[in-house]
């Protein structure tokens, strides 16, 4: 019966994939015949096996967030370790930052200012939430004061602010998108801006649920209510224009 | 036309693009910006101390009695018409009395004073000094 021995050497792995950069330590993992967890060897069902390595991933993962953290408040380590997290970073939260401005100069300018944030306030982070979801929340607060102080200033409404927003982007030097994403755009930019927002981190970010409602504070059913909604008026929108 | 399924149609993505160094630039920016001290914001109307409350109240109380005891006038009642009397007579003259009176004083004070002229007679009998009281 095959089955997967896990050792103790962590091995740091990288996932984009998932595109929100979190960082997963996997153990190292061999193809044997007999299945071992620990220091026992037994021979298990697959699904439990799963079951098991999922969660050592979570206690893994875990543990050297608890670790990383200890490094970003330790001053001697302090450097070194916003440096790493910004490397992962940066990224992730750019697109999540864009897809809410819009532009790429103001995205610039929040980022800038939500790293800021992140590295003042990392003494108050009290592990309640994943590093991640802390970041990104600070990341959709700055985004979305950056929109009503902007549209303060105008004299404007948020709506209207971001429909001007979505109609400059075809002049826009940094966007190339064709008829089709400028439309699903402007499809978007016509939702309530808490509904855009969900739509936004599931369709264009692919979040996962859990992950949306842990940054939003919105239980996991309200948000799969509200994506539903939103795709629903979104394809409206597009088969009717 | 065929319509739009969000859900099984391909992905449309966004259509944003990144200027090409920005990611490389970022990291140097904001350790760059880290390092500098934050400037401070020291506000212009600062939320009173108690101490400052202090100061103006006291302030504040010191100017109300000064103004409170300078307003206060002496009553009228506290001296009588001989002591009146008594400081005319000695810290005014009748030239400066005489200055300040115009010709309503002086039919008023006429009216008030009754005298007789028996009593006029006897008093310039007495004073010889009659060129005081003929006009040239």
């Amino acid at each position: 019966m095959n089955g997967l021995c896990v050792d103790n050497h962590a091995v740091h792995i990288k996932n984009y994939g998932l595109n929100h950069g979190v960082l997963l330590f996997f153990t190292k993992v061999r193809f044997i015949p007999v299945y071992h967890f620990g220091c026992q060897k037994k021979i298990l069902p697959i699904k439990l096996f799963r079951l098991s390595l999922v969660l050592t991933i979570k206690t893994v993962s875990l543990q050297d967030e608890a670790l990383f953290i200890r490094q970003l408040l330790d001053p001697k380590t302090q450097n070194e370790a916003f440096r790493r997290l910004l490397t992962e970073y940066q990224r992730p939260l750019y697109r999540h930052i864009r897809n809410i401005v819009l532009d790429h100069d103001d995205t610039d300018d929040v980022l800038q200012n939500t790293f800021i944030k992140i590295f003042n306030n990392l003494k108050h982070f009290k592990g309640e939430s994943k590093l991640f979801s802390w970041m990104y929340r600070i990341a959709t607060n700055e985004a979305i004061t950056f929109i009503n102080q902007r549209a303060r200033k105008s004299g404007i409404s948020n709506e209207e602010l971001q429909s001007k927003a979505v109609n400059k982007l075809e002049a826009d030097v940094n966007y190339d998108g064709d008829e089709i994403q400028l439309k699903l755009q402007k499809a978007v930019a016509t939702l309530p801006e808490k509904q855009q927002l969900v739509f936004k981190m599931k369709y264009f970010e692919e979040l996962k649920y859990e992950d949306i409602s842990e940054i939003l504070g919105t239980s996991v059913g309200a948000l799969k209510a509200s994506y539903h909604h939103a795709v629903k008026k979104i394809e409206e929108y597009l088969n009717s224009v | 036309m065929k319509k739009f399924n969000l859900e099984n149609d391909p992905k449309i993505t966004s259509g944003f693009t990144i200027p090409e160094p920005y990611f490389e630039q970022m990291e140097a920016r904001i350790m760059d910006r880290l390092s500098q001290p934050e400037a401070k914001v020291i506000p212009l109307w600062r939320r009173s101390s108690v101490w400052m409350s202090s100061i103006a109240a006291t302030l504040l109380l010191a100017g109300g009695l000064a103004l409170y005891y300078n307003n206060q006038s002496i009553p009228a009642t506290s001296l009588d018409d001989a002591t009146v009397e008594t400081y005319l007579q000695a810290n005014v003259n009748s030239y400066d009395l005489i200055q300040h009176l115009d010709e309503n004083d002086i039919q008023a004070l006429e009216k008030s004073i009754v005298l007789n002229n028996d009593a006029v007679e006897a008093y310039l009998s007495d004073h010889n000094n009659l060129d005081l009281y003929l006009n040239e």
